[in-house]
């Protein structure tokens, strides 16, 4: 995303100097045959060439609205997982407790804070990873607290003391 | 485009750092499924049911918390029906055709009506014959460029950033003490 207010004109160059340079020389063709050879064959006139331009421009204006609904779908999206995984924090920091369990003790409590806390640690690798790129993830040393929570869900690893 | 933004090519922001929240056995298995973010969500859903085994939330709670998981397995649907189907190529491909075409009459048709103005009249209509073929190429290469969102190119959805804004505010629900900082634009581009 580019977050500045205006392209700068340098900007623009470096991004399309290669197809000045190509549409120069073409549209020097067309006049160095009417200054040095002059058919009058050549004389074409102005009225078919501006119904292509005006059919052209067209066609682009639409499907460029087309690019850009594309766009701004996927920063909808990107929106909504925001929201999710906001509330997927809130809602595990929350809901997860021992009010259900009869044999509740102080040791237990300390646990299922580290629970809630894998929880939500993970999530974060879903949103990370759901995108299918492999450049997106983000930069830190390695968090050893929630790496040495063991993680063997399928055992009953959750009343498993840490 | 290369040095736009943080992340991308220089700042090695790589898979590697997934150990940084799974344990290793873990990340090593998840790495290997074709669809890692979709078997991770799954995980998520059997550590629900084990904390329901041990009592630790409620039947109500359990279907709440699962509706969260469901709603993010939608959103990672929406997200892969972009990336995976491109923008029709009929549209892509012919727009770029029609400018072609364009561009080659352009030159011609403005050095007919310039030759109107003189026998050195002609030379007059090469810098308008570049301004219009300019403009055209330019509206079909921005039209290019939005038409795929997810390739991590400098006008692309900010993934890496909007990724940061999530893991920051899920470390400070948890009280974390490490939050790292949020992705900054660099050379005007935020990845």
């Amino acid at each position: 995303m580019y977050v500045k207010k205006n392209f700068t004109l340098r900007g623009v160059l470096a991004f399309s100097w290669f197809h000045i340079v190509w549409i120069s020389a073409w549209s020097l063709i067309g006049p160095s045959l009417f200054y040095f050879i002059d058919p009058e064959w050549l004389d074409i006139p102005w009225l078919p060439i501006s119904i292509v331009a005006t059919a052209v421009a067209f066609y682009i204006g639409f499907k460029n609205n087309s690019s850009y609904d594309r766009l701004w779908e996927a920063r909808k999206i990107w929106g909504a997982i925001i929201n999710s995984s906001r509330m997927w924090g809130a809602v595990v920091r929350s809901y997860v407790s021992d009010q259900f369990d009869p044999t509740a003790t102080e040791t237990t409590l300390k646990m299922h804070s580290q629970d809630f806390a894998v929880q939500a640690y993970r999530i974060i690798i879903c949103v990370e990873k759901s995108v299918t790129n492999p450049y997106r993830m983000g930069a830190r040393e390695p968090k050893q607290t929630c790496k040495k929570i063991g993680r063997e869900a399928d055992e009953g690893s959750w009343s498993r003391p840490l | 485009m290369k040095e736009v933004g943080v992340g991308l090519y220089n700042d090695d922001q790589l898979e590697s750092k997934l150990e940084k929240y799974l344990e290793e056995n873990e990340m090593k298995r998840i790495i290997e499924y074709k669809n890692s973010a979709t078997q991770l969500i799954d995980q998520q859903s059997q550590d629900l049911r084990a904390l329901r085994k041990t009592n630790k939330i409620d039947d109500f709670r359990h279907m709440e918390l699962q509706k969260v998981l469901n709603d993010f397995y939608v959103h990672q649907g929406k997200a892969e029906r972009i990336k995976k189907f491109p923008f029709p190529r009929q549209y892509g491909g012919t727009s770029s055709i029609l400018v072609a075409i364009f561009i080659f009459l352009v030159p011609f048709g403005f050095a007919s009506e310039f030759s109107k103005l003189g026998p050195n009249g002609v030379w007059l209509s090469v810098p308008f014959s570049i301004l219009v073929s300019w403009i055209y190429i330019i509206r079909e290469l921005v039209g290019d460029y939005s038409e795929n969102p997810f390739e991590g190119l400098g006008n692309d959805i900010p993934m890496l950033s909007l990724c940061r804004t999530i893991e920051i505010d899920s470390l400070e629900m948890l009280g974390d003490e490490n939050i790292p900082p949020a992705i900054q634009a660099k050379n005007g581009g935020i990845l």
